[in-house]
């Protein structure tokens, strides 16, 4: 067994790259003590690692760090970080930083440290990984830059762990982590046992004293080690006090109210594209879950769900996550989202889209789209582009509302109806009211409106009220030019006078037919009848 | 000296000291409330033991001497009984001395040699670990924890 030497202090001639007079103090300060770290050359990255090194070192042991005469890397790990002092590694030194027990080792028992500075204050566990049996493993020195300590020397036990393997080996490193161990591994048993002798020990690949939760999920995870990989950024501030940390396959978000939350693979990378917590989804408040009664897999946000099948995710959020839920979410009439929640062209509302369905949402609410009435909308252009804005209240019916008008599902087709039109159609009770379903899409006869029904034709012109007739005054109405006659549109419905005259006005006079005679007498005003017309 | 209690009893002879204990700190009702067990630890050594030492010793075999032992016998909870790990029925009052290795230790101290077995007796499951202060004198030493051995009782929980 071989042993490395501490590192030696630097002399008291050893330079610096700057003058102490040009230094700020935060640099002096800590440059003065960091001179004592490594004796390299120095370079701003070195002054930020040996800065980081002190920082954490001052934080846990200030006066002895101070008074006794040992090194800063020694203060991290602890006391007993040498090959000497008899104790095991820990797995992150000598197992390329992951905090899990390396190939060939199996979690074999474990111990708590009460009141842990490393756990935030509160209890820490040191997790023992033995040799499998029937593997080999030399004993040696581990070779950290300050946890030396022995790897597979150590013939002990703890023996909480996997008790269905008999038997004691040396044991191979240790792992550390601030959850209780049989919720770690449910391999692991419940006896507690104690070593608070133990409580300084670390090693520089582990979270120090100034660790934050996501630090610490992220060690109980098994750090490089873990599904998350290895760290992509700085941990990040979030909304509302709260923080997250991107990974290079997941991400690990914390707030003080719900604690910390992990996400990893498509569910987080769609997050991530989201903005995270800052975004539309705000932070997690599940972490993924089966899709009840379906493929793929689930995770709950403060204001949306993020689902993921095959590898591809997608996200719903806002008043669409609402009616997504109401309506059964994946397993519901919808099925799976294939998109994420995104606006609109216009700018006023989104759109999520479904195997079986879209959820348009706006200021006036949710609304689910589904089949050929979906179809068409989207045909027509849909919220920016069809005049018929968004659709608006209960969607499940043969007709649908929209701000500005109606899809009527009649037979295999879908009927449009905008405007006044629209509004006095649903006044008149719909397709269950009397005049029955339109026979036809609305169309425009130059600026007029104009929809037929089965017993009536209706015509609106813009902003002015939608005006239904009937025959026989519409069969004239029409021989006449109809709205691009001299008669113009309609200013009321067709209607019997008291005489049984068949009648309607028109913004250039009026119609009346003899029901006996079925004859027409077009009416103009006084201004310009003619001396043969009728007076009235 | 008599030592009483969980259930464990033990017969110590002059010059030893011991300790039968379960941890009822704040720390450890906390994890019983989270589901962890909490079982009895007994102590037995020829010399002075400190307070606050770990389980396994770690704080008193740092002060023996080369003439000391050192004993734990640590419970675990009842379900692990007979498992395994916990198959040996019995706990051995006699040691074989050739059992006794410098890398049996929890923590290798230098000169000294360990032993660890686990068994069930009386339907309770237990580690027994042992340290010699002298590696040199396993023998010698091994008779001197045999004798505090034989008077170790377990009795079935009630």
């Amino acid at each position: 067994m071989t042993t490395t030497a501490p590192l030696s202090r630097p002399s008291a001639t050893s330079g610096t790259s700057a003058p102490r007079a040009r230094q700020s103090l935060t640099h002096r300060a800590v440059d003065g003590l960091a001179r004592w770290v490594a004796p390299q050359a120095f370079s701003r990255r070195s002054f930020l690692v040996r800065a980081a090194i002190v920082g954490s070192v001052l934080t846990i042991a200030p006066l002895r760090w101070a008074l006794r005469p040992t090194s800063a890397y020694a203060s991290i790990c602890g006391e007993g970080a040498s090959c000497g002092g008899g104790w095991t590694a820990f797995c992150c030194t000598i197992n390329e930083g992951a905090n899990t027990c390396p190939p060939g080792s199996y979690v074999a028992g474990w111990w708590k440290i009460d009141r842990s500075p490393f756990c935030q204050g509160s209890a820490r566990y040191i997790v023992d990984c033995n040799r499998t049996p029937g593997e080999t493993c030399r004993c040696r020195c581990a070779t950290g830059s300050c946890d030396q300590r022995r790897v597979c020397c150590n013939n002990f036990r703890y023996g909480q762990c996997n008790t269905q393997v008999p038997g004691v080996t040396e044991v191979v490193c240790r792992v550390v982590i601030c959850t209780t161990p049989w919720t770690w591994d449910p391999a692991c048993g419940t006896t507690v046992r104690t070593d608070n002798r133990t409580v300084t020990h670390n090693a520089p690949c582990l979270p120090g004293t100034n660790a934050t939760a996501i630090d610490l999920r992220y060690q109980d995870l098994g750090l490089v080690g873990s599904e998350l990989g290895a760290p992509t950024a700085a941990e990040a501030t979030g909304p509302r006090g709260g923080a997250w940390r991107r990974f290079e396959n997941g991400v690990i978000t914390w707030r003080e109210a719900v604690g910390t939350h992990v996400l990893t693979g498509a569910i987080a990378r769609e997050y991530v594209e989201l903005n995270g917590p800052g975004g539309a989804l705000g932070y997690p408040t599940s972490e993924h879950g089966s899709v009840v009664g379906g493929p793929g897999v689930i995770a709950t946000f403060e204001r949306g769900i993020v689902i993921a099948r095959d590898g591809v995710a997608a996200a719903v959020f806002g008043p669409a996550a609402d009616l997504f839920a109401e309506l059964g979410g994946p397993a519901g009439v919808l099925g799976y989202p294939t998109a994420s929640t995104q606006p609109v062209g216009d700018g006023r509302g989104g759109v999520t889209r479904f195997e079986n369905g879209a959820i348009y949402t706006s200021g006036a609410g949710a609304a689910a789209l589904f089949g050929a009435l979906l179809e068409r909308y989207e045909h027509l252009g849909g919220p920016a582009d069809s005049a018929l804005g968004y659709p608006v209240g209960d969607t499940t019916g043969m007709q649908v509302r929209f701000e500005h008008g109606l899809l009527v599902i009649v037979g295999d087709q879908v009927r449009v109806l905008r405007g006044a039109i629209a509004r006095r159609f649903l006044a008149e009770g719909g397709i269950d009211g009397p005049w029955g379903p339109p026979t036809g899409d609305q169309q425009d006869v130059g600026v007029v409106a104009r929809a037929e029904f089965a017993s009536r034709t209706v015509f609106a012109r813009p902003g002015a009220a939608a005006w239904a007739l009937t025959d026989p005054v519409l069969r004239h109405y029409l021989d006449v030019g109809g709205p691009g006659g001299e008669l113009g549109a309609p200013t009321s419905d067709s209607f019997r006078t008291r005489s049984g005259q068949h009648r309607a006005s028109f913004e250039g006079g009026a119609i009346e037919v003899s029901p006996v005679r079925d004859e027409a007498r077009i009416l103009t005003p006084r201004s310009t009848r003619s001396a043969t017309e009728v007076q009235r | 000296m008599r030592l009483n209690g969980h259930g464990l009893s033990a017969d110590l002879p002059r010059g030893w000291e011991g300790t039968i204990s379960l941890d009822r700190s704040d720390e450890a009702l906390t994890l019983a409330g989270m589901g962890g067990s909490l079982r009895p630890v007994a102590h037995l050594a020829t010399f002075p033991l400190p307070g606050g030492r770990g389980d396994f010793g770690s704080g008193a075999v740092e002060l023996m001497r080369t003439e000391d032992v050192f004993v734990a016998l640590v419970e675990y909870a009842e379900e692990e009984a007979d498992t395994p790990l916990f198959a040996r029925q019995g706990m051995p009052r006699h040691l074989d001395p050739r059992r006794f290795s410098n890398r049996s230790l929890q923590r290798g101290i230098a000169g000294q040699v360990g032993w660890q077995v686990f068994f069930t007796e009386a339907g309770r499951a237990f580690c027994l670990y042992v340290v010699l202060g002298d590696g040199e004198d396993v023998h010698l030493l091994v008779r001197k924890v045999e004798q505090v051995l034989t008077d170790v009782r377990i009795e079935p929980r009630s």
